[in-house]
């Protein structure tokens, strides 16, 4: 199979210069990624605490999801090889994220202290979530119907985006939480999650009737901005690291 | 001024009475009543020897505490009628513990000082004592301050061969010190008869017949290495957790300073390497001693040892009762301030206890609220690798990452934690943890943070204030102090009637 690919350029929407940035966003958001990765990677390695090894490991997971995007768009711009099914890649990395956010908020917030209430949706909403990911990326994969695939991916990322957002804002408004590393660390994974999460929504605007060539050119500005969202996380990342 | 008369202590015979009332109290009262001991008045360090006895009749377990705190002050140069009743009682109670306590001691005391190779490591419990070895705390006057009375005497270091010491003993200078201008802080006629009669056998009384007494030699290099015009010792040695420390009296281009003069305990290890790391330490105090809140460097060196001279300081944090609600406040949010100062210059204390939050103890009013001022800033970072660190640090207060290196360097989220800690004496007057060493560890390492709340009624959002600081893991502490400082001065604006 890999012998029947072919390398050389794969026009995105068919228009060059679309396809230009698209690849340096790519490139951006590949490298960008794999730094956040090998700092949260490096974090888990040197926190060594128990609490703390599903809050690193999930943020590596973030890290991989958007270097496996970006490395799969570059792929199908530089080959031959299609990979529709990256958008489940992004839905993944964008529940991720959602999912870090609240393992934030939980950590700082324990159950049952004032004011911890009830910190996000429960471990069904997840699966479902992992469910609607695996779902998206068959999907584009086996070429289901575009719409309707579109509209879950784009429904799904809202969800997401809502319940990361409203852990999120719950967190960095929480008296037990400001001011502190984690609270940094929230409000700096907030817009990776809002522009990371707009890229799969922008494709309910193709469903709405919207070209898709115009969507592309939407969805390439978030990309950007996810990349660099994710740089400034990245920071954080190194600086809780030099203290331990 | 007395020590029982000094800011934000409880009167006297009411803190004994409290402890008559309910015994059960005198675990955290213990600190307060041995000091007590030192107290001017006859009828409160009787008092204090009562309420100590009561105390360990009544908390079996404190018996090694009291072991330790009064067979210090039997082993003084002056030992006190009371402190021995004290130790007698509890001697004869608990015949076990204190032999036991004091094989310890004398093992403690045979091994130290040891070379601690282990960074970043609390290996054995010998919690910081506060008093112990500082008699003179809380109630030093400084020379010139005036409002004396009755004899007291000045020390200087009487090697002829050094030019400043013999300005020090010049009598037109010796004047600024001595008679009735100078303080009593030590209250030597009341305390050691023998000194006194020694004192009067000079005619300028500025010369030493009491060894005991004596400065060390070291102190001869130190003036002649000093920038200081003169320099006369005051008072006798201290044995602090870093230092020998006299109280002296410098000039400086013709000012008189209250100086503390420190000289640093030398490792028998690695000695050349401690020197220049604590060279380097001092430097970085003196590059922040700028601000209110913390201790000012006047000079340091490292002639025959490192010393230094520091602004003199009268009492700690350690020394002091539990403190009305206004003033616990003042004291955070300004240790905070000073803390914060630390950081944006890049320093980090790493050390900050009960005992490291000094006071001048200089006061015209005695309801003046006395700003606490940092002392030893940056030094427990090289002093830890040479010593003991649990002698320097109280593990009460000290945070996760000393107990584990799991939780990270030692570095600003220390601070926090330390300063999250003496946040919790503050507003509750106990320490956050207590207890043997093995139980303080453990439940630094897994207990959530202790709430003030849970102790006496405290401002709201005080609580959030000590949980942040002193959470276990970094992630969880404030980011900077400075987060913590506006917090605390938000809380008192609030508090504010």
């Amino acid at each position: 199979m890999i012998a029947a690919v072919e390398l050389g350029l794969d026009l995105v929407g068919g228009n060059p210069n679309l396809t230009f940035i698209f690849f340096i966003a790519l490139v951006l958001l590949g490298v960008l990624g794999l730094r956040f990765t090998f700092y949260a990677y490096r974090n888990d390695r040197a926190a060594d605490l128990a609490g703390q090894e599903s809050l690193w490991r999930t943020l590596a997971f973030v890290g991989v999801t958007a270097v496996l995007f970006a490395l799969l768009g570059v792929v199908d711009i530089v080959s031959s090889l299609q990979t529709p099914y990256r958008r489940g890649v992004m839905l993944a990395h964008v529940l991720l994220l959602a999912l870090v956010l609240q393992s934030l908020y939980r950590n700082s917030v324990p159950t049952g202290t004032p004011g911890s209430g009830a910190v996000g949706p429960g471990r069904p909403f997840w699966l479902a979530g992992a469910l609607v990911v695996v779902g998206v990326t068959a999907g584009t994969a086996w070429n289901a119907d575009h719409h309707a695939v579109a509209a879950l991916e784009g429904i799904a990322a809202l969800a997401f985006l809502a319940v990361g957002f409203v852990v999120g804002r719950r967190g960095t408004s929480a008296s037990r939480v400001q001011g502190t590393v984690v609270d940094t660390l929230l409000r700096h994974l907030l817009p990776v999650l809002l522009f990371a999460s707009l890229i799969p929504i922008a494709e309910l605007a193709v469903v709405a009737g919207l070209d898709q060539v115009v969507v592309l050119h939407i969805q390439v500005v978030f990309v950007i901005m996810t990349a660099t969202a994710l740089m400034t996380a990245t920071i954080k990342l190194r600086q809780n690291l030099a203290g331990l | 001024m007395s020590e029982d008369a000094a800011p934000g202590r409880d009167e006297p015979i009411a803190s004994l009475l409290a402890v008559f009332d309910d015994p059960s109290t005198g675990r955290r009262r213990l600190p307060g009543l041995v000091g007590k001991l030192d107290a001017d008045a006859e009828s409160v360090r009787l008092g204090a020897a009562w309420a100590i006895c009561h105390v360990a009749a009544h908390l079996p377990d404190t018996a090694a505490y009291l072991t330790r705190r009064l067979a210090d002050r039997i082993d003084d140069e002056g030992p006190s009628l009371e402190a021995e009743l004290a130790f007698d009682y509890v001697a004869a109670r608990y015949p076990d513990a204190v032999a036991e306590e004091l094989a310890a001691m004398e093992t403690e005391a045979e091994s130290r000082p040891r070379y601690w190779p282990v960074e970043g490591s609390l290996a054995r419990a010998n919690y910081h004592r506060p008093a112990v070895g500082e008699r003179d705390v809380g109630r030093t006057r400084l020379a010139g301050e005036g409002n004396s009375s009755g004899p007291q005497r000045v020390y200087t270091d009487d090697g002829s061969s050094h030019d400043r010491l013999q300005r020090g003993t010049d009598p037109a200078a010796g004047d600024a010190v001595d008679g009735d201008e100078a303080d009593d802080g030590d209250d030597v006629s009341s305390e050691r008869p023998d000194a006194r009669s020694a004192s009067s056998k000079d005619s300028d009384g500025q010369s030493i017949s009491d060894a005991g007494w004596q400065p060390a030699d070291d102190i001869s290099s130190v003036v002649a290495d000093s920038r200081f015009d003169q320099l006369t010792v005051l008072a006798k040695r201290r044995r602090g957790r870093y230092a020998d420390v006299y109280r002296t009296m410098g000039v400086l281009d013709g000012e008189q300073l209250p100086v503390g003069l420190s000289l640093y305990h030398r490792p028998s290890q690695g000695s050349e390497a401690f020197v220049t790391a604590i060279d380097e330490r001092l430097a970085r105090w003196a590059g922040v001693d700028d601000h209110d809140n913390v201790v000012a460097v006047y000079d340091w060196g490292l002639d025959s040892r490192p010393w230094a001279a520091t602004e003199h300081m009268g009492f700690s944090l350690a020394d002091r009762d539990r403190l009305e609600l206004s003033e616990a406040l003042f004291n955070a949010s300004e240790l905070a301030g000073a803390v914060a100062h630390l950081h944006e210059n890049g320093v980090v204390h790493g050390g900050i206890d009960p005992g490291n939050v000094v006071y001048s103890g200089n006061v015209i009013d005695e309801d003046e609220v006395q700003p606490p001022l940092l002392d030893d800033v940056g030094l427990l970072h090289v002093v830890r690798n040479y010593f003991d660190p649990t002698e320097r640090l109280d593990p009460r207060y000290a945070a996760p990452e000393y107990f584990d290196r799991r939780f990270g360097r030692i570095d600003h989220a220390t601070d926090v934690y330390h300063l999250g800690a003496l946040v919790y004496l503050l507003f509750t007057g106990d320490p956050p943890y207590d207890g043997e060493y093995g139980r303080i560890r453990d439940r630094v390492l897994t207990d959530p943070p202790p709430r003030p709340s849970d102790v006496v009624a405290v401002p709201d959002g005080l609580d959030d204030v000590v949980t942040k600081a002193m959470a276990r893991q970094k992630l969880q502490r404030y980011e900077m102090v400075t987060h913590m400082e506006q917090e605390l001065r938000r809380i008192a604006t609030e508090d504010e009637p």
